[in-house]
């Protein structure tokens, strides 16, 4: 066991105009379990397969315990990786792939099949022991890569999106028994995945990467009340944050009727004379027409006890709506109690009430955090 | 019969290992499809022209190669001459023209063969050694077996190499099966014992492509 030290590392493949990942500081501590997340092609399997060594390292150092790892073997690296296909050996039973590491460090025979019986028990994989991964289901294959993973004993877990291969119900099952397993067994735990909510119900901590660059490091629920920027913002939270765009006059931002205040401090820092003002689609709520802004709904999306509201913003509004994610329309959303009477094609006034987050336009840094 | 397994054995053996290596060297080296092109050149070679050629190089008093030997100061070898050479000889010409032909199917193989395995190997653990013994030849399994069993078809039907080089001597060390039973319907119009011997090697051929594809499980693979 030991924590892990990224300083200044950088990836660059040769031939690319950008490096995959730039500059990258963390500093994660023993036992810690640590998720990357982040949009595709942001760097995030390039860091993990640095800290396994299938990458080369461009440029700064990274270090596991106290030792310097940069230009150690992956073998010499004492790690253990799951990956998203799982990579089992198809030629060997479910007893041999979990055995394969100790075998290679020529444990005894009688240790092997112990820690073999006992990581085979801890993942339910007992009755399984002798048959090739063929015939095995997804789930039970996920089972075995974690099994090979545990049995070694290493100084840190590396896993590269193993959830997702698996579908929707396993992925929520299987989620919750890997974070049990990881504490369990206390290994420092480095995590990869794409979806922010196996990112917020993991991990001890959750860095989130956008080309190849960190934006933050920081606790679940602090990126979700005190995202650093607009970037974290709309990517951390499902459905994610409306970010609405608006000028700034001199009583506050204005939207619509409502006008937010700002604090000097608010002012002071920023660029220009329109800011961002984040709202998550709890904290936006139906007024009556005096205030807010209107909105035509598009679709309801009833959940039971909750009910979404996608809703445009028309033309004739002075405030414009990011588009935080390229998959979806610029809609705001906002939650409302389950079985509500709002249909398509209504109009509403909404307005934010609650916390709403200011960002500067120019940086999209969130004008709280500076 | 016995010198056919000898030649069959020599050139199996040392064309396969040959073969795995050029193989394994292209799939880690290079990517250039000329090398590639270079390796199966020997192919394109008709079995005469190849077995004339090296029949001038190696002659004993005449060859380049016997000078060579000679030159750095060792004794001339009559490798097509001398009855221990001649197998031999005839076994390496082979394997000269097949092995980039054989190296090109094991190549083919290889890049069957899933990257992240490897890598799961390598954070397992495992040294280049061991992943070759561990992972990269059992799952060559299937093609190595095609490999072995098609070769070894071919190598029980060598004749030309033969009747071009030595014509099955000196006193019979080269008298291979096809040679033999070629000089007994031809040369001694015995048809009916030769007809009968190559219905016997035909037999013989279909136990051992069978024994073979039992063994090795040709016709299942592990890859998914």
């Amino acid at each position: 066991m030991a924590g892990i030290k990224f300083e200044n590392v950088v990836c660059q493949y040769p031939g690319a105009e950008r490096p995959s990942v730039s500059n990258l500081n963390l500093d994660i501590a023993d036992g810690e379990f640590l998720v990357l997340v982040g949009p595709s092609g942001c760097g995030k399997s390039t860091t993990l397969r640095m800290l396994a060594g299938l990458e080369d390292v461009t440029d700064g150092s990274i270090t596991i315990g106290d030792e310097d790892v940069t230009y150690v073997a992956p073998k010499d690296r004492d790690i253990a990786m799951v990956f998203q296909n799982y990579a089992l050996y198809p030629h060997m039973t479910v007893r041999e792939n979990i055995a394969f590491s100790l075998k290679v460090a020529k444990f005894p025979k009688d240790k092997i099949n112990r820690r073999v019986e006992e990581a085979a028990r801890l993942l339910d994989l007992t009755q399984y022991l002798d048959r090739k991964p063929k015939a095995l289901s997804g789930g039970q294959r996920q089972r075995v890569a974690m099994g090979r993973a545990i049995v070694r004993e290493p100084r840190a877990f590396l896993m590269d999106e193993p959830l997702s291969n698996l579908d929707a119900k396993l992925r929520v099952q299987t989620r919750t028994q890997i974070s049990e397993l990881t504490r369990q067994l206390g290994v420092t735990t480095v995590y990869v995945t794409h979806d922010q909510t196996e990112a917020m119900t993991m991990g001890d901590r959750v860095a989130v990467l956008k080309d190849g660059v960190l934006q933050q490091v920081d606790t679940p629920s602090n990126l979700y009340d005190h995202p650093a920027n607009e970037f974290v913002a709309g990517f951390i939270g499902s459905p994610s944050m409306n970010i609405f765009r608006c000028s700034v006059d001199a009583e506050g931002a204005r939207m619509g009727n409502t006008v937010i205040p700002l604090s000097e401090k608010h002012r002071a820092a920023l660029s220009s004379d329109t800011i961002s003002v984040g709202v998550r689609p709890e904290d936006v709520k139906i007024v009556s027409e005096d205030q807010g802004f209107p909105v035509h709904v598009d679709l309801v999306e009833e959940l039971g006890a909750d009910a979404y509201v996608y809703a445009t913003i028309p033309r004739s509004v002075p405030v414009e709506l990011v588009q935080t994610s390229e998959e979806r329309p610029a809609q705001v959303i906002l939650r409302v109690p389950g079985r509500s009477d709002i249909k398509q094609f209504d109009r509403l006034f909404i307005s934010p009430e609650g916390h709403a987050h200011m960002f500067d336009v120019k940086t999209g840094q969130n004008l709280d955090l500076l | 019969m016995k010198v056919t397994v000898w030649y069959v054995v020599l050139n199996i053996g040392i064309q396969t290992i040959m073969a795995l290596m050029i193989a394994l060297m292209m799939h880690r080296l290079t990517r250039s499809t000329f090398l590639r092109g270079v390796v199966l050149s020997p192919y394109l070679v008709s079995n005469v022209v190849a077995a004339l050629v090296w029949l001038w190089i190696l002659d004993t008093q005449l060859g380049i190669f016997n000078h060579l030997l000679e030159s750095i100061g060792l004794e001339r070898i009559g490798f097509l001459t001398d009855e221990t050479w001649a197998i031999p000889t005839i076994a390496l010409i082979n394997v000269w023209r097949h092995m980039g032909y054989t190296a090109l199917l094991i190549f083919a193989g290889l890049q069957t063969l899933p990257e992240s395995v490897y890598e799961a190997a390598r954070t397992d653990g495992a040294g280049e050694t061991r992943i070759f013994f561990s992972i990269t030849l059992p799952l060559l399994r299937p093609i190595m077996a095609l490999v072995l069993i098609m070769t070894i078809i071919g190598s029980f039907q060598v004749f030309d190499t033969v009747a071009v080089t030595t014509g099955g001597g000196p006193a019979n060390a080269t008298n291979v099966l096809q040679v033999y039973i070629y000089d007994m319907a031809f040369g001694r119009f015995q048809f009916g014992y030769a007809s009968a011997m190559s219905v016997g090697l035909l037999i013989i051929l279909g136990i051992i492509t069978f024994i073979q594809f039992k063994l090795t499980r040709a016709g299942e693979t592990d890859l998914d």
